[in-house]
């Protein structure tokens, strides 16, 4: 396994749940500034688990984390919160507020300095007009996972979490993440997209790692891993990969 | 009938539900087995003497009246007396008669025996002679026993109403009440399953708590049931009501408290009220619980025959709310969101 | 810190008036003070004993104002039946007899001899008054105070707890979890909102149902009264919300709360019936301190004080914990 310095550090990461419930089993890995990097992985192998440990949500694992070069354990404060933004794999917002109301409400935790123009982001996420003003819970999913992407981008984070970032959209929306998030990249933020989507991991990501039972089981390029995957048949694509890697298919 | 199965299914593990039903029966369990409750000391009257002040044969005297409590000074005794939660009667020695002391907030058969309590000490020889003929009647705190369990019992028939409100606002905060508008279902048995266990559960409940409270003859029991039934139908079909017109759960629970405030108090207030007025009488009747509470106190008390008015009184109920309940269906959606 | 603080506060007022809180809050005002004004001050009141008088020939010639004479045995019969603490006597041979239905002995002695008394009657005595407040005031103190008890520990309490629920189902608790807010900001701004609203509902119905001239003299003692009663329900509401699943099992909570909880505290503190284990009942001190404060009795001891500050800290850390623990569950 490759191992850069960079924004994250994650050194021999476990973490259980109970006696019997070890979830993760010692990952490795960093990820480097500016990057996008896929973590992907069956259901029930240890994504969300990461992701949970990396925010700072879930306490108590082992091994070492390092975020923007400094243990969480210590930094987990809220200037660190103030620097990482997280998109949920559903889009949780206020259902009585509007989509302004919604963006305006969260950017408030954030200095001024930082936050960008909240009816400017919904136009670039091409989310209508006429809706800005109108409470979300008449919003279609694809509308609220854009306003729910608008909060996260709302505050210039350095650091994106993204699950499921195309979930629930249709194809144009999905093109329109994926060109967000490259945005993001240009920016120099980086991106931690955890996904089921191997277009989207195709497509963005620098670089995936695919985990299952808890361990990390490849992590390189997509194209060095479809390189390494394919025979003079059959050109492989990262869904082979991944079955190969994990021994099942997308969704099990 | 497999759709009432699975009802019954998804209500064996709702805690809810099978508390709502059981609290009735916990409370029936306690007013029967507590002894029933010492209630006589609330009729009595009190009064207050100062340890070093009065004398041993006035003490024993105002003791033949009510309870007496000594206090060991004049400011203990007069904080006791303006006690807001009593109505305590000061009582002190002036001569060789009484004074009595009074905070001046108590209520008017308080103040009366207070103005008249001299007298009687003076006259105290005289009517220990007097000529008093008691007659029996029946236990005036059985009576409020009585009421209390009744009320119990009015609740047990409408809790129903509660479950089958709080039914309905899950559905449609669930998004079930989607899956219900599309389904092909008669309004005849949409309404059969909505309100079957609320009605099914509330009898349930009803019934036993009325065998806790109550010991009738096996036509009083016959009637009790009737009424049973037909008020915990009413009720089923009331919580549908308010299941439909709450947009949400807090605003259920509002309405439920309301409605349940409303069926407990009206039916209370017309049975002590007294009332002649048949304009107010006809008001009361508007709320099913008036009929089903004055149904069971006409049955504890004896007077089996004046039921019939009420079993009509709550089967026009039912007939009524079925009635309005479809026109309310077939106007509008059943789930409105 | 004070923008996040205030932005929550914003947040959590708009949750609460699209949940009709305020309306319910003020409907509720509405109908106490309805209640009280044209309900209860008129039937709070019991008047004494009527007396029956059977007597044909005349024989007793003092009789007080407040005998009501009868023309026949008969008639003094249905009398008492229907008036169950009536008492009749029956003069018709000159000596009087007195009948009366059976109640308690204690209560039968004292109508019989008050009975006989009216037929000899004296001078008018008047009892000296040793408080300050009439029957009409002290009725007004005492529904006031039970009404405001209600509604802080139900009303209040189910609204802070419904907010949480609709937070809870719309998930944005997680989101909080990431957000760079203090969790004692997010349970602050949700007290001190219940907090202000509980104050100007205590404030109102103390106002509007006390009188202007009364309330001056009580209302701070009420006011600090009631924002015990409110921060204690406020927490409770909040931790019940954040450890149990859904607002039906609160529902449970709350039924439970408000029926076995505020019963005996009522009955203690409004009749003579004592249980030997309500002082170990913590609403009892606080219901007494609310009444003490309407009564303008003085709440002096300093151990209450003490005991409810430790309460609201205990409560507070509580739901510290279970903010934290709901965050991590759901995140």
């Amino acid at each position: 396994m490759q191992k850069r310095a960079g924004i994250i550090e994650v050194n021999n990461l476990t973490f259980s749940y109970g006696k019997d419930k070890q979830a993760l089993h010692g990952l490795h890995f960093a990820v480097g500034e500016g990057e996008i990097f896929g973590f992907l992985g069956p259901n029930g192998s240890g994504k969300s688990t990461t992701q949970k440990i990396l925010t700072g949500i879930l306490k108590g694992y082992g091994g070492t984390v390092s975020l923007f070069g400094k243990e969480l354990r210590e930094i987990h404060t809220r200037d660190f919160l103030q620097k990482i933004g997280v998109l949920f794999e559903f889009p949780y917002l206020y259902a009585n507020l509007s989509a302004l109301d919604n963006l305006h409400y969260f950017a408030s935790f954030y200095p001024k300095e930082q936050l960008r123009d909240a009816e400017k982001l919904l136009e670039e996420l091409e989310l209508k007009r006429e809706f800005w003003k109108k409470p979300v819970s008449s919003y279609s999913k694809g509308m609220r996972q854009r306003v729910s992407m608008a909060r996260v981008l709302i505050s210039s984070p350095r650091l994106l979490f993204l699950d499921e970032p195309t979930s629930g959209l249709d194809p144009a929306g999905a093109v329109l993440f994926r060109r967000m998030i490259e945005n993001e990249r240009h920016r120099g933020t980086t991106v931690f997209v955890t996904t089921h989507n191997m277009m989207d991991a195709d497509l963005l990501c620098d670089r995936v790692a695919f985990i299952s039972g808890g361990s990390l089981v490849a992590l390189d390029t997509p194209a060095k891993l479809k390189e390494r995957n394919s025979d003079h048949a059959k050109e492989s694509t990262l869904e082979d990969v991944f079955i190969k890697c994990t021994g099942r298919r997308l969704g099990e | 009938m497999r759709g009432l199965l699975y009802q019954l299914k998804s209500v064996r593990k709702d805690k809810f539900c099978i508390m709502s039903f059981l609290l009735p029966v916990v409370v029936a369990v306690v007013l029967h087995f507590s002894g029933s409750i010492d209630l006589s000391s609330l009729g009595e009257l009190q009064f207050g003497v100062c340890a070093d002040d009065t004398a041993p044969e006035a003490e024993n005297w105002l003791a033949r009246y009510g309870s007496v409590t000594v206090f060991q000074t004049k400011a203990e005794l007069i904080r006791a007396i303006r006690e807001p939660s009593t109505n305590l009667i000061g009582v002190t020695m002036e001569g060789e008669g009484i004074r009595t002391l009074l905070s001046g907030d108590e209520w008017a058969i308080i103040w009366q025996a207070a103005s008249t309590l001299p007298q009687l000490y003076e006259m105290r020889e005289i009517a220990a002679e007097a000529d008093v003929q008691l007659l029996e009647r029946p236990d005036i705190l059985a009576g409020y026993q009585n009421i209390f369990a009744a009320m119990t019992l009015v609740v047990a028939m409408f809790m129903g109403c509660i479950f089958n409100a709080v039914n309905i606002i899950s559905e449609k905060e669930d998004g079930v009440a989607f899956i219900n508008e599309i389904l092909p279902m008669s309004f005849k048995a949409y309404v059969l399953q909505k309100i079957f266990i609320g009605f099914a559960f509330g009898c349930l409940s009803a019934v036993v708590t009325g065998a806790i409270c109550f010991r009738l003859s096996a036509a009083g029991a016959g009637a009790m049931l009737a009424l049973i039934i037909l008020s915990a139908l009413a009720a089923a079909v009331i919580g549908l009501f308010i299941g439909h017109i709450s947009d949400g759960l807090m605003m259920g629970v509002v309405y439920i408290k309301i409605v349940m405030l409303i069926f407990m108090a009206v039916p209370l207030l017309k049975y002590l009220a007294v009332t002649d007025n048949k304009v107010l009488s006809f008001l009361c009747y508007l709320i099913p619980s008036s009929a089903a509470f004055e149904g069971i106190m006409n049955l504890v008390n004896g007077s089996a025959q004046a039921i019939g008015k009420d079993m009509a009184i709550l089967m026009a109920h039912c007939a009524g709310w079925l009635l309005l309940y479809q026109i309310f269906n077939s106007s509008g959606s059943r789930c409105d969101i | 810190m004070k923008k996040s603080f205030w932005s929550l506060c914003r947040k959590d007022c708009r949750m609460m008036a699209s949940g009709k809180f305020f309306f319910v809050a003020l409907g509720s005002f509405v109908l106490y003070t309805l209640f009280i004004r044209f309900g209860y001050l008129q039937f709070m009141d019991m008047e004494i004993y009527n007396v029956y008088l059977y007597d044909p020939a005349g024989t007793q010639t003092e009789v007080s104002s407040l005998v009501h004479p009868v023309a026949s045995l008969k008639e003094m019969d249905a009398l008492l039946v229907e008036d169950a603490n009536g008492v009749g006597i029956d003069a018709g041979d000159g000596r009087p007899r007195v009948v009366l239905y059976t109640g308690s002995a204690k209560l039968d002695c004292h109508r019989a001899d008050y009975a006989l008394s009216l037929l000899h009657p004296g001078r008018e005595y008047v009892p000296e008054i040793v408080g300050s407040d009439n029957l009409e005031m002290k009725n007004r103190k005492d529904i006031t105070c039970e009404l405001l008890f209600i509604e802080i520990v139900a009303v209040g309490f189910l609204g802070i707890a419904s907010v949480l629920f609709k937070e809870k189902q719309m998930g944005v608790i997680r989101v909080h979890a990431i957000l760079p807010v203090r969790k004692s900001l997010f349970i602050g701004s949700k007290v001190l909102l219940f907090l202000v609203t509980d104050l100007v509902f205590a404030s109102l119905m103390t106002l509007c149902n006390v009188g202007l001239a009364e309330a001056g003299d009580i209302l701070s003692a009420v006011l600090i009264q009631t924002a015990i009663l409110s921060l204690i329900m406020a927490l409770t509401g909040f931790i019940c919300a954040m450890l149990l699943r859904d607002f039906k099992q609160f529902s449970l909570a709350y039924l439970v709360i408000a029926l076995f909880v505020a019963t005996p505290v009522f009955l203690s503190a409004n009749t003579s019936v004592k249980m030997a284990w309500i002082h170990f009942h913590p609403f009892y001190h606080v219901y007494r301190s609310l009444k003490n404060a309407f009564f303008d009795r003085g709440v002096t001891s300093p151990v209450y004080y003490i005991c409810v500050v430790w309460v609201i800290i205990l409560l507070y850390g509580i739901a510290w914990t279970a903010l934290a623990r709901e965050m991590r569950k759901e995140g």
